[in-house]
């Protein structure tokens, strides 16, 4: 009556159980929920520079990408878009330049419109706080400080739209895997 | 005595010279360097832009600046799990390359000790039936029943083989296939009639413990073969071409697949071989091969284990709908069958239906007694987890 198939049913049996645990690959963000790191760094243009813990009140937006990386590059146009629609209400985006040198991030702002803030994370401290596995991802941090979600690969105005109008009423976006994303140069 | 107070002599020295070694390595025997905990914690963590290498091993930029990440906090006074700690709070436990033994990830390590134990389970139960006389009257049947059912079938295969070496012409074969049929036909349904034993005996205790480390056995061999280059023209699965030799009867187990498929192709009314063949491409994964064959048995002969086989392999194939129902029609036939319990309390916690739907299922199905005790550690475990999400 029970045989070997049971044995295929229960290693299958706990592959499924593993899709709605977490996947060791596709595991959601441990910051959710958690305060956003404590870093600060230098804007790329421009003299100062930004603690993101230091929100007053203001949902932000931190966009982690480079002039290497070719999603961030068809991503770009949707950030600013989202960045002039969402700013009367309230949020904040910025870009955070991910091993990359500043003349390159630079240029990539000159050519394609630059639209926000973008900081130098120079030796990759904040990229390492936040957990970035590759580029381009971004990160929601709600009014209170706390990281509220996250998408790993592209951003389009729709997933922006979405994900900041749950945040402006009260939830939580939770981690999206939207597509590829590059953690090198090459 | 000259002699003696030379060996009291050599004696003394012997023992000086292994104070003083012990004395040396403990004097001498450093803690490991900031570097080398370094060295050994950047090689335990995983290079999140690479994934398949550590951070010892990359040559990336973020390498050699996580690494930095590493030593900074080592020369701080972290110790190794503070700065593990450190990367899973930002990475998750993806980054550790060593899976932590503990939660699902047990069963990486378990698995093997349990494919073993399981196995020595089985020898044990071997002698000890070896020993045991008389069984049960109805068990006696049983087991005569099925041991009949099996010979038939594997007359069949022999009387195939034996018309296509030449040694049976056609007409002999069909005459004789016609009787193992009838034979097999006759096993299985007097096999159909006999009571559920109220125990599970020691034979198929046996068996499930077998069967239980088999599995574990093909689970591991299956990783070590697919880390294994294929041979060339070789088969994924290592493949071994069987063939019966000249004279003598062959086995059933020695019987390859192909052939086995040719002998129900000519036997097409013997559902019982073409389960048989189902739940040998079932254990081989061949899910697409065992699904078309029970279905045909099915038609044939719509038994609750066939349901409950088909109702899983359609909920896999990605018609959840249809394997529930299956697996629902399965249970109707037979409300003990333990496949079906196990398959429909699965797709209940998976699916997003109420996880209390599944309680009553595990339930049932750690009522059972066949159930092995690794079996029933699984049902057990689940059950918990299905209470906990219901709750």
């Amino acid at each position: 009556m029970l045989g070997g198939l049971f044995v295929a049913a229960v290693v299958l049996g706990v592959v499924l159980w593993s899709r709605f645990g977490a996947d060791p690959n596709l595991v959601s963000s441990p910051l959710i929920g958690r305060p956003v790191p404590a870093v600060t760094l230098p804007y790329l243009e421009g003299p100062g520079e930004l603690a993101l813990a230091d929100q007053d009140g203001e949902i932000l937006v931190v966009n982690f990408w480079a002039s290497w990386c070719v999603p961030c590059r068809s991503e770009h146009a949707h950030l600013v878009a989202a960045a002039e629609t969402y700013r009367d209400l309230g949020v904040r985006f910025v870009g955070v330049v991910y091993q990359d040198s500043p003349e390159a991030a630079a240029g990539f702002l000159d050519e394609l419109g630059s639209g926000y803030d973008h900081l130098v994370d120079e030796r990759s401290r904040a990229a390492i706080e936040f957990g970035v596995f590759g580029i381009p991802e971004t990160f929601f941090v709600g009014r209170d400080g706390t990281v509220v979600g996250n998408v790993r690969g592209e951003v389009d105005t729709g997933l922006l739209a979405r994900a900041l109008d749950t945040i402006l009423a009260g939830g939580d976006v939770g981690s999206i895997e939207s597509g590829p994303v590059q953690g090198t140069p090459d | 005595m000259p002699r003696d107070g030379l060996i009291r002599r050599a004696l003394a020295v012997a023992a000086a010279a292994a104070v003083v070694i012990v004395v040396w390595g403990v004097a001498f025997d450093r803690a490991p360097s900031a570097t080398d905990r370094v060295d050994s914690l950047a090689s335990r963590l995983r290079c999140p832009v690479c994934s398949s290498e550590s951070i010892a091993d990359s040559t990336s930029q973020i390498a050699r600046e996580l690494r930095g990440v590493i030593a900074e906090q080592v020369a701080g006074g972290a110790t190794d799990d503070d700065v593990v700690d450190f990367f899973v709070a930002r990475y998750g436990e993806w980054v550790l390359l060593d899976p932590p033994a503990r939660g699902r990830n047990l069963l990486l390590f378990a698995l093997p000790v349990l494919a073993l134990g399981g196995g020595l389970a089985a020898m044990i139960g071997l002698r000890a039936r070896s020993r045991r006389r008389d069984p049960a009257p109805a068990t006696t049947e049983r087991v005569r029943l099925e041991a009949a059912s099996a010979q038939a079938r594997q007359d069949i295969v022999e009387a195939e083989l034996q018309h296509e070496a030449g040694e049976l012409d056609a007409a002999t074969r069909d005459r004789l296939v016609a009787v193992y049929a009838a034979e097999e036909s006759a096993a299985a349904a007097a096999l159909e009639e006999l009571p559920e034993p109220a125990r599970r005996s020691r034979g198929r205790a046996l068996a499930g413990a077998a069967a239980f480390a088999l599995g574990g056995a093909i689970v591991v061999a299956g990783v070590v073969v697919a880390l294994e280059p294929r041979p060339e023209g070789g088969f994924a699965t290592g493949g071994i071409v069987t063939g019966a030799a000249e004279g003598t009867a062959p086995d059933l187990a020695a019987v390859s697949n192909e052939e086995l498929e040719e002998v129900v192709a000519a036997n097409p009314d013997v559902p019982g071989m073409r389960l048989a063949l189902a739940r040998r491409y079932l254990d081989e994964r061949e899910f697409d091969k065992a699904l078309g064959h029970l279905l045909v048995v099915l038609e044939q002969d719509p038994s609750a284990e066939a349901l409950a086989y088909v109702g899983w392999l359609t909920y896999l194939g990605g018609e959840p709908d249809l394997g529930v129902t299956y697996l629902e029609r399965s249970l109707a036939a037979d409300a003990d069958r333990p496949e079906a319990l196990w398959f429909l309390a699965l797709a209940r916690l998976e699916t997003g239906a109420d996880p209390a739907t599944a309680v009553p299922l595990l339930e049932r199905l750690l009522d059972n007694p066949d159930l092995g005790t690794e079996e029933r550690a699984m049902v057990a475990e689940t059950l918990e987890q299905a209470r906990a999400r219901a709750s």
